[in-house]
């Protein structure tokens, strides 16, 4: 099943022209994409494709050699990435990315205090603020009765659920998601899928997102974006990607571990 | 689901161990012991106790760094070091009594501390720690070699006024700078500054995209650091009635690592009970041995090796055991 395409709208992050090279070694070779508000967009390619690393420049990890990154009108391409997450770009990582050492609503509640600003008081205490809101968050990806576990303690599923409460306390508007089913079971990766639809769905949050399950992909997928050695092949809706002819050369072609 | 009351947030990390009431029962004695002591002491036990305060300010101030930010500085005692001289300097030239020069340490400690920070910062892990060495020992060097202001090798005098000469006044001045300075820091530990601190350490990476500029907050947190190391070595300038080149020194940076070490980095009252046990070694050592930091070391290893949450760290867990026990 294909989920319905939103209406166009302005984009909420525009990337263009953008390459990044490591040495001789080009990972992106001038690649432009656009992510419109509230759509669901997928990068798949084989690996060493580019799609981890355009996460990067976008989230600002990487700072691109050439092109630009636009959030909205601004343009963010040399904006550091602690002012993109302030200003509203969130991501997850492929290899879940959260404070162990903190509980589960720790976590959550330390995510709530940096993005409103309190960190920078060395004389506001952490106490107990905020622990409505990280509740409410917890309770929004469906761990709500964790709070008091240690974020270490998690199992897989539970722990991306954690890294996407973490995302949401900034109350972003773009969502960059680095293979946000990787390494789950099937039930895991259902409730995080779900969580995806909804937010798009119900808050108009833009999620871009990297995926080796090619049937998650086109089954949650608004637009798609073909990626093979650094440049963008194909770039459209489910139903057009699949039918590509170039789309079933890179798969098929090369026998890569992802399966159309 | 809906009637399920909310878990506490704080129940964590170690350091909550213990109630809030059996802490302030246990802070409280101790603090109120801690005065009456110049009434039963005597002098020479009155001058091992100052010089147990101001070590564990300087091990305490030290751990925001080890113990909060995760950040192995190893040049701490240069803010140590000019804490002590911006006291003996203002004596000296501007004939600043003392206490009003300690009032001016944290902040001379704490501007040096900000540009060393500034670059130091900008590296991580060892090289942090191989910068941090490098510009300790090149203020070191400054010190030392600068005979026209800072009295170079020679050390600088430092005269306390008639009221704070004897030993038990003394005491008392330095037992309450201390303990403000404790609190201060104690505060800024369970700040949200702090909790952005611990943050970093947990995971910077993470840290970076929940929106914290991490550099910012190391060079915070070094910078704080310094400045309450400079109020430590305020109180040692005029105890030894001199401020020396060697308070600068490298080998001084190492007493606040092993201090925090050996009671334990991740609780506060850690590194004040490495402080007790590394003044107490010391004080017993060098009756016997001219090498009372390697005695201390010995006992660090051990530490570190068999209880790796320090003393302190231990001393919870053991207490957490007995009280489940009891019920």
């Amino acid at each position: 099943m294909t989920a319905p395409s939103p209406s166009p709208s302005p984009a909420i992050v525009s990337v263009t022209s953008v390459s990044m090279h490591f040495g001789g070694f080009r990972a992106l070779d001038d690649v432009s994409i656009d992510l419109q508000r509230g759509e669901i967009h997928a990068i798949i390619g084989p690996n060493g494709a580019g799609k981890s690393t355009l996460l990067n420049v976008i989230s600002g990890l990487l700072r691109p050699t050439r092109g630009d990154v636009h959030y909205g009108d601004q343009r963010i391409t040399h904006v550091p990435p602690h002012r993109r997450a302030r200003l509203g770009i969130a991501r997850s990582f492929q290899i879940t990315s959260i404070f162990t050492g903190f509980t589960v609503h720790q976590n959550v509640q330390l995510a709530l205090l940096a993005q409103r600003g309190d960190c920078r008081h060395p004389f506001r205490l952490t106490g107990e603020r905020y622990r409505d809101e990280a509740h409410e968050l917890l309770a929004r990806v469906q761990i709500a009765g964790m709070g008091a576990r240690m974020g270490g303690e998690l199992a897989a599923g539970d722990r991306k659920r954690l890294e996407f409460a973490i995302a949401l306390a900034g109350d972003p508007q773009v969502l960059l998601l680095d293979e946000p089913t990787a390494g789950m079971s099937g039930a895991e990766r259902e409730i995080v899928v779900g969580i995806i639809r909804s937010l798009s769905a119900e808050r108009q949050i833009s999620v871009l997102f990297t995926e080796h399950d090619i049937d998650m992909v086109f089954d949650n997928a608004h637009r798609i974006t073909v990626m093979h050695q650094g440049r963008r092949l194909v770039q459209g809706t489910p139903a057009a990607v699949r039918s590509d002819p170039r789309v079933r050369d890179v798969y098929l072609g090369e026998g890569d571990d992802a399966h159309v | 689901m809906t009637a399920q009351p909310l878990p506490p947030l704080q129940p964590a990390a170690g350091s909550a161990a213990l109630s809030m009431r059996t802490k302030t029962v246990i802070v409280g004695g101790l603090i109120i012991g801690l005065y009456l002591l110049p009434f039963v002491l005597g002098e020479s036990y009155l001058f091992l106790s100052i010089d147990f305060l101001i070590m564990a300010l300087f091990a305490v101030s030290y751990n925001l760094l080890l113990g909060q930010a995760g950040m192995l500085s190893f040049g701490h005692a240069a803010y140590y070091g000019l804490g002590a001289y911006t006291v003996a300097i203002l004596f000296n030239k501007l004939a600043v009594p003392v206490y009003i020069g300690l009032l001016a340490s944290p902040f001379i400690a704490g501007a040096i501390a900000l540009a060393v920070g500034w670059f130091a910062v900008r590296v991580t892990g060892m090289y942090f720690a191989m910068l941090t060495l490098a510009f300790g020992q090149l203020l070191h060097t400054v010190v030392m070699g600068w005979y026209g202001f800072t009295g170079g090798d020679d050390g600088l005098p430092v005269m306390p006024p008639d009221w704070l000469l004897p030993a038990r006044n003394y005491y008392l001045f330095v037992l309450t700078v201390t303990l403000v300075s404790l609190a201060a820091l104690r505060l800024i530990t369970l700040s949200a500054f702090g909790t952005a601190l611990n943050a970093i350490r947990e995971n910077r990476q993470r840290a970076i995209f929940v929106g914290l500029g991490v550099r910012n907050y190391e060079l915070g947190a070094f910078v704080i650091a310094g400045a309450f190391a400079g109020i430590a070595g305020a109180m040692r300038a005029p105890l030894q009635q001199m401020a020396f080149p060697s308070l600068l020194h490298w080998s001084q940076s190492a007493e606040p690592v092993l201090m925090a070490l050996a009671g334990g980095i991740y609780t506060f009252a850690g590194p004040i009970v490495g402080a007790a046990i590394f003044v107490f070694t010391n004080f017993v050592i060098t009756t016997y041995s001219e090498y009372p930091l390697l005695v201390f070391g010995v006992i660090v290893l051990l530490v570190v090796l068999y209880l790796p949450g320090g003393v302190a760290g231990a001393v919870i867990a053991a207490w957490e055991r007995l009280r489940r026990r009891a019920r």
